[in-house]
């Protein structure tokens, strides 16, 4: 592509930034609004921060979405790598292509088919719904973004590294512990991310494969966010939008260094 | 080559090797003997089957047919973990989250030496490519040149019975090329290791190896040291894979006393070959060299055959001065002429004399 | 190539059978008792549909089970003019949506090929940085804008443009710039891969050739990025058609698309026979777009 910038595009850049960033400052600017009136600026205040710590549902279901996004996204890892080192590693085999299927098809799955097809299994095979429901559902789904992630490492990186270790001695497992997971593991260290946020983030699946006393964070803000805009809201909003621009962060340095040494 | 017996002075030796791929033949009987301590190369072009006989040599892949020794031991069910060789990729494939020193030292921490002796290996191996100072940067902070030494010292820690070097030079470019090749001499003759490189760089073959090994589709045309594939080479294929060369259709027949003659298209008279293995019923070629071209005003004893061309184009190549001629039949006959000689200074458009002696002209295949 | 031997046996069944187990059990089946279940009739009993399987039954129960089963939800939901409304606004709402989301994303696109490679992973990043921000939040976010007195309204009547607030939220148009705000890094990412690959120099030899600007653009980069446009097409198009949280949050209560029915028929109604029906239907109607999208496998993009 020609590169150097017309007034046109300086126009569409900033424009769209504006648009993708504008409604997220105004939710964390009024989030430090001192009045409860949500589209009148009364004053700085933390006030709504603090209210938070003594809102004792709200913080339980934030430990409860956090539990969950730690043990699905680490389930998810295992998950997703096994499937892309399968896709990617071991040559042809049976039922390769059901299972490149089966692995891409859940990124695109519509959110509400996956919740209801998963909520019918639990109880077709007579499993309580609670945290473990929700976890098992959002393993599901963000191993298969795991994957992707893994996946186009894999692909990207040189199969003559493996071969060079092969060539100098070691055997083909000490190849894979020596050359190919220390190359890969950043790509798993962003995939573990990639899935604790999409498992934080998640509503429509959780809504339907969770049971009594497992209330995530988003299915409680959303029982909250249908009665109309509350400060409180804002706050939490505000909070996790600060946790996963630090994640994301994290994340794209992890791949920089990645780059930058593959 | 059948006379080579797999002996005590033999690094590697080759009996019918066949690969397919498929329906794609890669190597198809091949035959081949390497001495212990020979600059070897398999020199060809792309798809010729080079880049496979080597991956066999180093275990990669497996032969369909034939048998491979390595130092005197058969290799068929030996991984490439366990064999005696190392292989400098083309890629170099250095492990990009590894130093200097830790790619060097992989393969010793392979053989579980203890601690000191892979210090003092490694040490060594960064003193022979001269890195002492680079030791501790990783891959991606090198040159290209440098990234190159780090390869060829990282195959060549172990002390491995043969060396393969996989288009050694491919990546480098020009000027770096030329010092590289005096490197990779050196090293190789300190170390007495044997060195087999791959290449489709014919330069490159000629400039380093001992002998070589023409591949053309999957088979070896010719094994023979650079002077002699040069001059005396198996076919007109080979001729012109090694150098450029000027072509004749021609047609042989018994002269006296068990003199060959040669009558070729445009070329006035019989020429008087030496030897030729060609039978004298088959379609074959007479070839001759551009350098072994001679350009003359009026004929003289400088060459045994003369014909009237006209000079197409000309260019300075520094110390030669490079001539397309063109022959009355439309043929073009490359020459070479020194920059200094007289007849060096003819313009395009000229009508000048090409000729060139009996002795320096081939028949072949 | 492949490494003559990768590890002992046990590692490789491992690893192939591990995510294999997992996606049958957690996705293939519960697609299949989704089909299953839309072949059921519901029934004010607990679970709540008929035909059960009677295993008791033997042979017996298992005819009796399908029998039982039939295609009468599907004539439901082709005749009854409630669903196929909802399945028609939300092919037209997605549809509007995904070209709005192009109209609005291919410019961006555009600049951030241009811009220098320098900004380029910068661009990247701040495209996606609300993507990785939590959906419900980023919709939500909306409301306090949209609102009656919310700021738009506020900035409209204090600029003079408007007498009387206008109602946004709660309409199409609300969830319209719901669904361009949320799905907009899924259209530029793709499109922007197209661009930045194109050689330079064909737009200049467009121009060299007599082109103007203007008529390169329509002639060279359009053509060329059109793959890019597909993929973002897609990639917008298959979540917006399933989309829940956006029309529930901003459309109005009228506003029934498929993915808010599903919820409808499941929680409200306890007719899991026709959630699930729904389901299978948007299924149908999303497997050609899947089709493609798995081909181009433009999901690989969506790396940070």
């Amino acid at each position: 592509m020609k590169r150097g910038l017309t007034r046109f595009n300086v126009t569409s850049l900033v424009l769209g930034m504006a648009f993708l960033y504008l409604p997220i400052l105004i939710l964390v600017i009024y989030s430090f609004n001192a009045s409860r009136l949500v589209t009148v600026w009364g004053g700085f205040s933390t006030h709504w921060y603090r209210g938070l710590l003594s809102n004792g549902p709200l913080m339980q279901s934030a430990w409860i979405s956090l539990q969950l996004g730690i043990v699905s996204a680490t389930l998810a890892t295992i998950i997703g790598a096994a499937l892309a080192l399968a896709l990617t590693r071991l040559g042809p085999f049976r039922g390769r292509g059901l299972l490149a299927f089966l692995g891409f098809a859940p990124l695109v799955m519509p959110e509400i088919i996956t919740g209801l097809s998963l909520l019918l299994l639990f109880i077709v095979i007579g499993l309580d719904r609670g945290f473990w429901t929700v976890a098992i559902a959002h393993v599901t789904f963000t191993s298969c973004f795991v994957a992707v992630i893994v996946q186009s490492r894999l692909v990207s990186f040189d199969r003559s590294l493996e071969e060079a270790a092969v060539d100098l001695g070691a055997t083909p497992a000490a190849a894979f512990r020596l050359v190919t997971i220390p190359i890969v593991l950043p790509a798993i260290a962003a995939g573990w991310m990639l899935a604790f946020t999409l498992s934080l983030d998640d509503l429509v699946i959780a809504s339907f494969t969770s049971g009594p006393g497992a209330t995530t964070l988003p299915m409680r803000i959303y029982s909250q966010v249908r009665l109309g805009v509350t400060p409180e809201i804002n706050a939490i909003s505000t909070l996790l939008i600060a946790i996963v621009t630090v994640t994301v962060l994290a994340i794209t340095i992890t791949l920089k260094r990645e780059n930058s040494t593959g | 080559m059948a006379a080579d017996s797999p002996s005590a002075s033999h690094a590697i030796v080759i009996r019918g090797v066949s690969k397919s791929f498929g329906a794609v033949t890669a190597l198809e009987g091949i035959d081949l003997s390497i001495r212990k301590g020979e600059f070897f190369s398999l020199l060809g072009p792309s798809g010729s089957g080079k880049t496979t006989l080597m991956r066999i040599i180093a275990g990669f892949e497996q032969p369909d047919k034939g048998s491979l020794m390595i130092d005197g031991e058969e290799m068929a069910g030996v991984p490439p973990h366990l064999r005696p060789v190392n292989m400098m990729f083309q890629s170099y494939a250095l492990f990009p989250h590894l130093t200097v020193a830790g790619n060097i030292a992989f393969g010793l921490r392979q053989q579980r030496l203890g601690r000191p002796a892979i210090e003092a290996r490694t040490a060594e191996m960064l003193k022979l490519v001269q890195l002492e100072a680079l030791a501790g940067r990783k891959p991606h902070q090198l040159s290209g040149g440098q990234r190159q030494r780090v390869a060829l010292a990282r195959a060549l820690a172990r002390g491995p019975k043969v060396l393969l070097l996989d288009e050694p030079l491919g990546a480098l470019d020009k000027r770096l090329r030329q010092e590289t090749q005096a490197e990779l001499k050196r090293i190789q003759l300190s170390t007495g290791t044997t060195f087999v490189v791959v290449t489709h760089d014919q330069e490159e073959a000629m400039a380093l190896s001992d002998r070589m090994a023409i591949m053309m589709d999957g088979k070896i045309i010719q094994v023979d040291a650079p002077g002699t594939v040069y001059d005396r080479p198996a076919n007109r294929q080979v001729a012109a894979f090694v150098g450029d060369l000027n072509q004749f259709p021609a047609r042989v027949e018994a002269g006296p006393d068990g003199v060959l003659l040669a009558s070729a298209k445009g070329i006035p008279g019989k020429i008087a070959i030496a030897g030729s293995a060609v039978p004298q019923t088959e379609e074959c070629w007479l070839v001759l060299r551009p350098e072994h071209m001679r350009l003359a005003a009026l004929a003289d004893g400088s060459a045994d055959h003369w014909m009237a061309c006209r000079v197409e184009d000309r260019a300075h190549l520094g110390a030669q001065v490079a001539y397309r001629l063109c022959l009355p039949d439309g043929r073009i006959v490359l020459a070479q002429a020194p920059a200094q000689a007289p007849e060096a200074s003819q313009m395009a458009g000229a009508a000048i004399l090409v000729g060139f002696r009996a002795a320096d002209a081939r028949v072949l295949r | 190539m492949r490494m003559p031997q990768r590890g002992p046996d046990r590692g490789r069944i491992a690893i192939i059978g591990l995510p294999s187990l997992w996606l049958t059990v957690f996705f293939l089946v519960p697609f299949v008792i989704i089909l299953r279940m839309s072949l059921s009739d519901p029934a004010s009993a607990q679970p709540p549909y008929r035909p059960l399987l009677d295993w008791s039954q033997g042979w017996a129960g298992i005819r009796l089970f399908i029998e039982g089963l039939d295609l009468e939800n599907y004539a439901t939901i082709l005749t009854d003019p409630l669903y196929a409304s909802a399945f028609l606004t939300s092919v037209r709402i997605a549809a509007t949506g995904t070209l709005l989301t192009l109209l609005a994303g291919y410019p961006i696109a555009l600049a951030m090929a241009r811009a220098s490679r320098r900004w380029q992973p910068f661009l990247i990043a701040l495209i996606f940085l609300p993507f990785w921000t939590s959906f419900l939040i980023r919709v939500y976010a909306w409301i306090a804008i949209l609102e009656q007195d919310g700021l738009l309204n506020q900035v409209l009547l204090a600029a003079g443009l408007v007498s009387a607030p206008l109602m946004l939220l709660n309409t199409e148009i609300a969830v319209q710039i719901g669904i361009v705000y949320t799905y907009l890094p899924f259209m530029v990412l793709p499109i922007y891969a197209a661009l930045e690959k194109q050689d330079g120099s064909l737009v200049e030899a467009a121009q060299d050739l007599g082109s103007t600007p203007a008529r390169a653009f329509w002639q060279v980069t359009l053509p060329l990025s059109l793959p890019g446009v597909l993929g973002g097409c897609i990639l917008v198009f298959i979540p917006v058609m399933g989309e829940f949280i956006i029309p529930d949050l901003l459309g109005g209560s009228d506003m029934l698309m498929v993915g808010r029915l599903v919820w409808t028929e499941f929680f409200s109604n306890r007719d899991w026979p026709m959630a699930s029906t729904i389901a299978v239907m948007l299924l149908a109607i999303l497997a050609l777009p899947i089709v493609i999208g798995q081909r181009r496998a433009g999901v690989g993009s969506m790396k940070p």
